[in-house]
């Protein structure tokens, strides 16, 4: 016990340090909290996009911006959502937690781990400035589809994109390597790969599929350069180019990226979902295997995006998109039964993993419909696409980057995230989604197209258009606890311990927040929970013969954390 | 109690909200029939997920102190959820190919013939060997005119960038693609008139780019072809130029309008 609780936290307040210190700094900590700060930061600037956006559609008519203008705001949504949150977030969690969680004191390639950062926070920039030049930012979607972006797209808004897409897509490349290697050479006397925590495992393969997929993405971006400034014909059908090739190469890096957005919450699930259950996670070679197989099957199903193109076996990505339904299955049914015959505590961590099961099932149920070729000609483009998507990435990837806030942030700062804000916060997402969401299935289901800013009054859509702003706009508001939770907990003292909640993996075995060589010492590692291991052997119980109060100590001194 | 209420309504608010139109055409009412399959096959599957997690919610919230089960794996279970999904999408295949070889049929010898080409940002619609073009702009949709209770075939590509052709209540898009010429058919069951539009975003006026399809009865469809072959040459409504369209009700836009209306109606520019 004294390994883990007699840590004192080191007061390291060097203020005058500061901006230099964050700015040269190649601590993965410190790296990883710049990533989850200015991806929380892209976060917020999307969403409030959306808020536009969803406010424009509110009625028929164009209200409070141009076409154009909707355009942008469209494509620089969806733009920053995927590629400067999402990516980045889960790199800022991996970055912070897989040199802690794996016993190393910090990531095989310090100084390139920086290098991904600031090409991800210029990339993002790049992107963003669209917004000031003349003609404005990139408007043809995140996907960017050719010949639009390419010759009859003028402007220095889509050269930005491009750029910025470039750098972030550099920037994952880098940071998949470093993972890659961390992972493999930097794990602590013990730590084998079958006792790695669910979150590396998720992080180990989706690092793997960045590694994949990125550089299609990077060439496909560098032919559209070409195209469109050095007189390259190679999108252009007109001249012998090909018109569908942008669509293969994006999806061949689009559809992994929608799984490297979102395996590696998977894994921050399972962490959560087992600590406070109080359970080991479920099936833990089970979630291994089928981390894999979705990430292998991801690789093969990129065309379901392109059903309707008509140049696609359609049959065969059907059936592999069918596929990836089983090991997301398996990986749902595991968290119940982790859950199963637990004690669970509903702190604010749990409650977004357990609202993920509600949200982002039906998401998944969606995305198998969209995958049959004669319904997604009826999908495809339209808002029950556009629902589909969401419901995956906010049920799925936002509620758990929540999730991982309220779970890890102690551990990050020192201080704990309010948790009746929490609630708060968690309650009008959990209804803030169906109300925003299910209306957009059945526009798109009346035939309203993505994309559009403006429809008529005889379509019929105005009022569920209306729900779904409500709900939209509830979601922004729903964010307020969060951010004003964030705020208040900095103001405040440090006061974690190194355990605050009874946790598994090594990240638990030091200081809140840890020192910058991580550990001063390691307990033995001799399962996937080397901490939950310490606990038991300290009360002198044994994993399995252990039934008694006193062997749970640490469950409940989370402020507002106890039982539900 | 109360969160079987919850559940209830959850799920009566998600069929609500999930209701597919009825089918204007044949090969749309398989899709009609496929989307049933599907939707309550999901609902099912969505409602097996809810029970679970809500009871494991309510059952096993923290009671106390003891350590719980630290049981962490059980062969047959799994087994039985790998082998579970895997069935049921094994089914949901099978159901999809059958609809798809409907839904993608095209005849050999198909009754009608239409040629349809997207371009920025209206529609032009050819009847081969007809004598019959009908082309729309900006203030003009364009209407297809199609015979009921006969199979038509599409023959789509795109002069410019990649539209899609939708017609909601057909349940059926198809993208128009430069280069690609996309052949698809579809049986209208009655006379009627739908709306259609781009589904592909394509630029600043997507949203406008909408037709009409209209369908008459066999003899009515054949009178309008015969009423409009030699009315080409006229500029009736619907079969303007697009360019005096364009140019007239969107110079605002001029400087985005790269597709120049000539190469919609001269031949040989069209790929």
């Amino acid at each position: 016990m004294t390994a883990l609780t007699d840590v004192v936290p080191a007061e390291r307040t060097r203020a005058g340090a500061g901006l230099l210190e964050w700015l040269t700094t190649t601590d993965h900590k410190k790296i990883g909290l710049l990533y989850l700060g200015t991806a929380i930061f892209f976060f917020l600037l999307a969403g409030l996009m959306a808020e536009f956006m969803r406010a424009e559609l509110s009625a028929p008519g164009l209200q409070f911006m141009t076409t154009s203008d909707y355009d942008q705001l469209f494509t620089i949504h969806g733009t920053l959502m995927l590629l400067f949150f999402a990516t980045p977030m889960a790199i800022g969690f991996g970055n912070y937690f897989i040199p802690l969680q794996i016993g190393a004191a910090d990531m095989a390639f310090p100084r390139l781990n920086a290098l991904s950062y600031w090409f991800f926070l210029f990339g993002g920039i790049a992107v963003v400035s669209g917004f000031g030049v003349a003609g404005g930012a990139a408007s043809n979607g995140w996907t960017s589809y050719v010949p639009l972006s390419d010759t009859y797209t003028q402007g220095s808004g889509m050269d930005l994109w491009i750029l910025g897409v470039g750098m972030v897509g550099f920037s994952g490349i880098l940071g998949a390597i470093n993972f890659i290697t961390t992972i493999f050479t930097k794990r602590a006397p013990g730590m084998t790969m079958f006792r790695l925590p669910i979150f590396t495992w998720d992080m180990l393969v989706t690092a793997a599929m960045i590694l994949f997929a990125f550089p299609t993405l990077t060439a496909a971006l560098a032919m559209l350069f070409i195209d469109r400034h050095l007189g390259g014909v190679i999108y252009v059908p007109s001249q012998g180019g090909d018109a569908v090739l942008w669509q293969d190469l994006f999806w061949f890096f689009g559809h992994p990226e929608v799984y490297i957005i979102i395996l590696p919450f998977f894994g921050i699930m399972s962490e959560v979902v087992s600590v406070f259950s109080g359970r080991p996670i479920f099936g833990y070679r089970q979630m291994v295997i089928a981390t894999f197989s979705i990430a292998f099957l991801s690789m093969a199903v990129w065309a379901h995006h392109m059903f309707t193109t008509g140049v696609v076996d359609d049959p065969f990505f059907s059936v592999m998109s069918y596929l990836i339904a089983v090991p997301t299955g398996i990986k749902i049914f595991n968290w119940i039964a982790t859950m199963w015959k637990g004690q669970i505590r509903f702190t604010t961590a749990m409650l977004f993993c357990i609202g993920m099961l509600y949200t982002f099932t039906v998401g998944g149920i969606s995305g198998v419909m969209a995958a049959s070729p004669p319904l997604d000609f009826q999908f495809n483009d339209s808002y029950f696409i556009v629902a589909h998507f969401h419901n995956v990435l906010i049920g799925g990837t936002v509620f758990i980057t929540f999730a991982g806030f309220y779970y890890w942030f102690p551990k990050m700062t020192g201080r704990f995230l309010d948790e009746r804000l929490g609630r708060i916060h968690f309650a009008t997402w959990l209804v803030g989604v169906p109300i925003t969401l299910l209306p957009m299935y059945q526009l798109g289901l009346d035939g309203m197209p993505r994309r559009i800013a403006d429809y008529a009054p005889a379509t019929g859509w105005s009022d569920l258009n209306m729900v779904a702003t409500v709900g939209a706009l509830l979601l922004g508001v729903g964010t307020i606890p969060f951010l004003v939770a964030v705020v208040a907990a900095l103001r405040q003292p440090a006061t974690a311990l190194a355990d605050p909640w009874g946790g598994y993996a090594l990240e638990w075995a030091t200081s809140s927040p840890p020192p910058e060589h991580n550990f001063d010492s390691l307990p033995p590692i001799r399962s996937d929970r080397p901490v939950f291991d310490a606990r038991m052997a300290a009360l002198g119980a044994t994993p399995a013969g252990a039934g008694t109060v006193s062997s749970m100590p640490s469950l409940g001194p989370a402020p507002g954390g106890g039982g539900g | 109690m109360k969160h079987r209420l919850a559940i209830i309504a959850g799920a009566a608010t998600f069929a609500a909200a999930a209701c597919m139109p009825e089918a204007a055409t044949t090969q749309g009412q398989a899709t009609f029939n496929l989307y049933q399959v599907f939707f309550w096959a999901g609902a099912a599957v969505a409602v097996i997920v809810w029970i679970l997690t809500t009871v494991a919610v309510f059952r096993y919230r923290r009671r106390g102190d003891a350590l719980p089960s630290q049981v962490r794996e059980n062969n047959r279970l799994e087994f039985v959820w790998t082998a579970l999904p895997f069935l049921t999408v094994a089914a949901l295949s099978v159901f999809t190919l059958l609809t798809l070889s409907t839904v993608d049929a095209i005849p050999r010898d198909p009754p009608v013939t239409v040629d349809v080409l997207a371009f920025r940002w209206s529609w032009q619609f050819t009847y081969p060997g007809q004598g019959v073009v009908v082309t729309g702009d900006a203030t003009n949709r364009p209407e297809l005119v199609l015979p009921a209770g006969q199979t038509s075939e599409i023959v789509l590509t795109s002069a410019d960038v990649i539209h899609s052709f939708w017609v909601p209540d057909f349940l059926f898009k198809r993208d128009a693609i430069p280069g690609v010429t996309n052949r698809f058919a579809f049986t209208i069951k009655q006379p009627g008139t739908w709306s259609g539009q781009c589904s592909r975003y394509c630029g600043l006026y997507h949203d406008q780019m909408t037709f009409v399809v209209r369908a008459l009865p066999v003899p009515e469809f054949e009178a309008w072809l015969a009423g409009h072959r030699t009315a080409e040459a006229s500029s009736g409504p619907g079969l303007a130029s697009p360019a005096a369209a364009a140019a007239s009700s969107r110079s605002g836009g001029q400087a985005h309008v790269p597709a120049s209306p000539s190469s919609v109606s001269s031949p040989g520019s069209v790929p």
